[in-house]
């Protein structure tokens, strides 16, 4: 909501784009290899990630501009590799605010200041704060430059079958319908997904009561790119509010609603300003400000059984709602777009057989269980849902005033990647380790030939230390040696004859202190990639 | 001269303090005393077990 007298788009700082629906009815009805459902940032990711690998795609979305309001304004570290990896991470960093540190206050007196781990030798921050609306513009720049991503604006899915050999889909815009057949579909229709009621599944799971307004105001205000969390501050006896620091002068302030405030007076645009106002004079902001927009939400934990139904899969919001907390919608949504899309490419390309496609839900959905772990302790710490949550909370909160180890009980539980431990394409771990990045995690990144390494990692890599493994190749498996004397070699915990099989999300499926050629291709066989190489 | 303290005068500044910290206060009194208790103890697996102890022959 924006304030009276300015449009659902009348931006104080972005101009949305308008989007015609399709003027060329020739060839709409083309099959297409991928159909994909909204074009969000999780939908245009995916399509991205596909195209990369040569995979065509037909992208619609039933609005006709970007999603209104900045929404999800978190983007974390791995986040930024998935950007990379479709070749748009440079606007992004041009823009966005990295930041580490966090801080905690109680009744205005800091209790808590934490950092995420960071140093010099890391590729990109923890963590970056920007508008959604520009997260939306920069990947759509990229999708609207791709001969392989056929976008259709102002388009609607209306009806959708799937047997063995792929997706009809009925589609509807303002210029007529028609049926377009895809060999795969994928659901990134949000919360309200479509294609998620076509299917006949819904989302399953707890509801938290906490309610929250976000407000985003433009305000001259002299803070570092810190979140601030504030419990039971001034602004609001007894409840939550975070401040986060956006480019463009944009402040974010989300404040909880108590249970007999109801959402609708709360949005009101005069109490939205009486509630931000208190929070600005919390925070010692004396100047003025200009209210840009607002939005409320309920901190819920709702998640699909399954992310795949036969040849649909389903990613982000379509597939799992989680509080935002610790920022793992956004982020966990890009997360999905990536595992879908290099596996859907791999498998469409031949380089692997479909049951590859078997490990993106248990991938995934377990991400979104870990996801619901770690957020809704923070959920029952910024919204204590019982009694015994409360007391619990509040002497927490209470005696971190002087001793600084309970304010570790305040700390939000940011973004880690997940650990894929339990999916079907991680082997066990070589217990010869000690150290280093264990199978299912995402791999360390050090630096390497005045880069990092990231920088060398193409489809699957073989990670080899000191000797290359003689091991028969494969379309899209390259093997990499590094020097077992290095401080690459540290990090991996590697020794010569070290080998780590590296997936194209970054994943570790695979490690052996002292590896085999066997093993190896154990390994791959196991990932389901196809022997041999392609004439 | 000073005796050694025992559980007794644990015991006794417990029932005085929640008594002046009041009925309203007590109870988030008393949570603070444990996690405090509980981070002296530096045995997380032995607070575990009293916290579930004591909710025993409550009635």
């Amino acid at each position: 909501m924006r304030p009276n007298g300015r449009g659902e788009l009348d931006s104080l700082y972005f101009t949305y784009p308008h989007f015609d629906a399709p003027a060329t009815r020739e060839g709409l009805d083309r099959a297409t290899p991928v159909v994909i459902v909204g074009a969000g940032p999780v939908g245009m990711t995916a399509a991205l990630v596909l195209a990369e690998q040569g995979i065509a795609s037909v992208l619609i979305d039933r609005k006709d501009t970007f999603n209104d309001g900045s929404r999800a304004i978190c983007v974390a570290r791995q986040s930024y590799y998935i950007l990379e990896s479709i070749k748009t991470v440079q606007p992004f960093l041009d823009k966005a605010l990295g930041w580490t540190t966090g801080r905690t206050f109680y009744r205005g007196q800091q209790i808590l200041e934490f950092d995420m781990p960071d140093s010099p030798d890391e590729k990109y921050r923890p963590m970056y704060n920007i508008e959604q609306q520009y997260i939306e513009d920069y990947l759509w720049q990229a999708v609207a430059a791709n001969p392989l991503i056929d976008a259709r604006w102002q388009t609607e899915i209306t009806a959708m079958t799937q047997d063995d050999d792929g997706v009809t889909v009925k589609m509807r815009d303002p210029n007529g319908t028609y049926t377009l057949t895809a060999q795969w579909l994928l659901a990134a229709d949000g919360a309200r997904s479509a294609v998620r009621g076509m299917c006949g599944l819904r989302l399953k799971g707890e509801n938290f009561e906490g309610r929250y307004v976000i407000a985003d105001v433009r305000m001259q205000h002299d803070y570092p790119t810190i979140r601030r969390a504030l419990f039971d501050p001034a602004s609001r006896p007894g409840g939550t509010v975070l401040v986060h620091r956006q480019p463009d002068d944009i402040w974010r302030i989300d404040y909880q609603l108590k249970d007999d405030e109801s959402a609708e007076e709360a949005t009101r645009e005069e109490n939205v300003r009486v509630s931000v106002e208190a929070v600005l004079k919390d925070i010692g902001h004396t100047g003025g400000y200009d209210l840009e927009w607002w939005s409320v939400y309920s901190a819920n934990t709702l998640a699909l059984d399954d992310y795949r139904l036969g040849r649909v899969f389903f990613i982000g919001d379509s597939a799992h709602i989680v509080p935002i907390f610790g920022v793992r919608g956004l982020n966990n949504g890009l997360a999905d777009a990536q595992n879908i899309g290099w596996k859907l490419g791999w498998v469409m390309n031949g380089k692997a057989d479909a049951a590859l496609l078997d490990s993106y839900s248990p991938e995934r959905r377990g991400a979104t269980l870990d996801v619901f772990a770690n957020a809704s302790k923070s959920t029952r710490f910024m919204t204590p849902p019982s009694h015994g949550w409360q007391v619990m909370r509040d002497a927490a909160l209470s005696l971190a005033l002087k001793q600084s180890y309970a304010g570790a009980l305040a700390n939000p539980r940011q973004m880690t990647p997940y650990t894929y431990a339990d999916s079907p394409a991680t082997l066990a771990d070589d217990p010869d380790f000690s150290a280093g990045p264990v199978p299912g995690a995402v791999s360390v990144d050090p630096r390497i030939d005045g880069g990092h390494l990231s920088d060398q990692l193409r489809d699957i890599t073989v990670l080899a230390f000191g000797t290359a493994p003689d091991i028969a190749p494969r379309d899209g498996v390259r093997v990499l040696t590094l020097s077992a004397d290095s401080a690459a070699a540290r990090a991996f915990d590697a020794v010569s004859g070290t080998v780590y099989v590296i997936r194209p999300d970054m994943h570790i499926a695979a490690r052996w202190r002292s590896a085999s050629p066997a093993d190896i291709d154990a390994a791959l066989d196991r990932l389901n990639i196809r022997k041999g190489i392609s004439a | 001269m000073t005796t050694a303290l025992t559980l007794e005068d644990i015991y006794e500044a417990l029932a005085t303090t929640i008594d002046a910290v009041g009925p309203a206060q007590s109870e988030v009194y008393l949570a603070k005393v444990a996690l405090a208790l509980a981070h002296e103890l530096k045995n997380p697996a032995r607070a575990l077990q009293m916290v579930t102890d004591c909710a025993a022959d409550l009635d």
